[in-house]
């Protein structure tokens, strides 16, 4: 009787860490996800841009290590975030967002990301954005 | 003479009117407010279309932006409730009432409405809010405040969560929209 008695307190505290660490279970991001794949902003903009459907179940939540010239910079109260030009005849864009606070970043420099892909907006006006989350600067 | 002076002006006041403005890092959040907990999210990346000419605007944003408090809030939100492998995006279409009434070109306040179609988790419904644009040094701010119900976008609750997310969440959505230049 008094081991059952055990055996239930030792179930319900392992029940109760384990809710706990999936309470407190950290955001996905790009520092810890394995790289799924390494290409440079204009390349993964045109697939997203020829095919946003394929595109999208392929590397959803994915990280993406990209390579890219920034075309602008801003840093709020929601963060740091970038833009890599895609050098595309339309206004397209790949959007950066960064998990922490980066300011050594400048418009023209030449970077390399790694973010966790949200998906692709397509605008008529706008052209297209592919969003990258979660992200850290490599180089 | 006076053709041209007529033609001239027309073009004026055409160029003056047929205006884009537009972002893509407005915001757009939710807030559920239960006697449990309150959960919240934030989107910074939301796209804003704004046509002054005809009054249409536009606003698109993936549902996987939305930023929640916790990881686990996050994940349920995208797997259970708005699904978004299925539905990746949710969009408004609407028009601004009375679009005539913004003076763009003139700093200050105007308070309008505007209405249009909601399209989350694939339900499309129509809403009408008030809507309140800042006109400052070229800049627009808009902003907006409304109620969604979860069931009138064909978003289910499991019963042992209904105290904890609130049947009606009001969404907020604030953009600083600037003119479009190609």
């Amino acid at each position: 009787m008094k081991k059952a008695l055990i055996i239930l307190i030792i179930l319900i505290a392992g029940a109760m860490v384990y809710g706990l660490y999936l309470w407190n279970k950290p955001a996905k991001s790009a520092a810890s996800e394995e790289v799924f794949a390494t290409t440079d902003a204009p390349s993964i903009y045109q697939e997203f841009k020829n095919n946003p459907e394929e595109s999208a179940k392929k590397y959803l939540n994915k990280n993406i290590e990209i390579s890219g010239a920034v075309e602008s910079f801003s840093q709020d109260s929601s963060g740091s975030k970038c833009v890599l030009a895609t050098g595309s005849d339309d206004m397209g864009v790949v959007s950066v967002s960064f998990i922490e606070n980066t300011s050594n970043i400048q418009v023209g420099q030449n970077i390399i990301i790694r973010g966790l892909c949200a998906g692709y907006l397509a605008d008529d006006l706008l052209g297209g954005n592919l969003q990258l989350n979660q992200a850290v600067l490599v180089q | 003479m006076k053709s041209v002076i007529l033609a001239s002006l027309l073009l004026i006041t055409t160029s003056a009117f047929a205006q884009k403005y537009a972002t893509r890092t407005g915001f757009l959040g939710f807030y559920s407010k239960t006697n449990i907990e309150d959960i919240k999210a934030n989107n910074n990346n939301v796209s804003y279309v704004i046509d002054w000419a005809t009054g249409d605007i536009q606003v698109s944003a993936l549902q996987t932006n939305f930023k929640f408090e916790k990881a686990l809030m996050e994940e349920h939100y995208n797997e259970n409730y708005v699904e978004s492998a299925k539905f990746p995006k949710a969009t408004f279409k609407g028009k601004i009432e009375n679009v005539a009434s913004v003076n763009i070109k003139k700093d200050g306040v105007y308070k309008t409405k505007i209405s249009g179609n909601l399209d989350i988790h694939g339900v499309s419904k129509a809403y009408t809010s008030e809507v309140t644009f800042k006109v400052a040094g070229g800049k627009i701010n808009a902003e907006t405040k409304f109620n969604v119900k979860c069931a009138d976008h064909n978003i289910k609750i499991e019963a042992n969560l209904k105290n904890n997310i609130s049947e009606s969440i009001e969404v907020t959505a604030k953009a600083e929209l600037t003119e479009f230049k190609k």
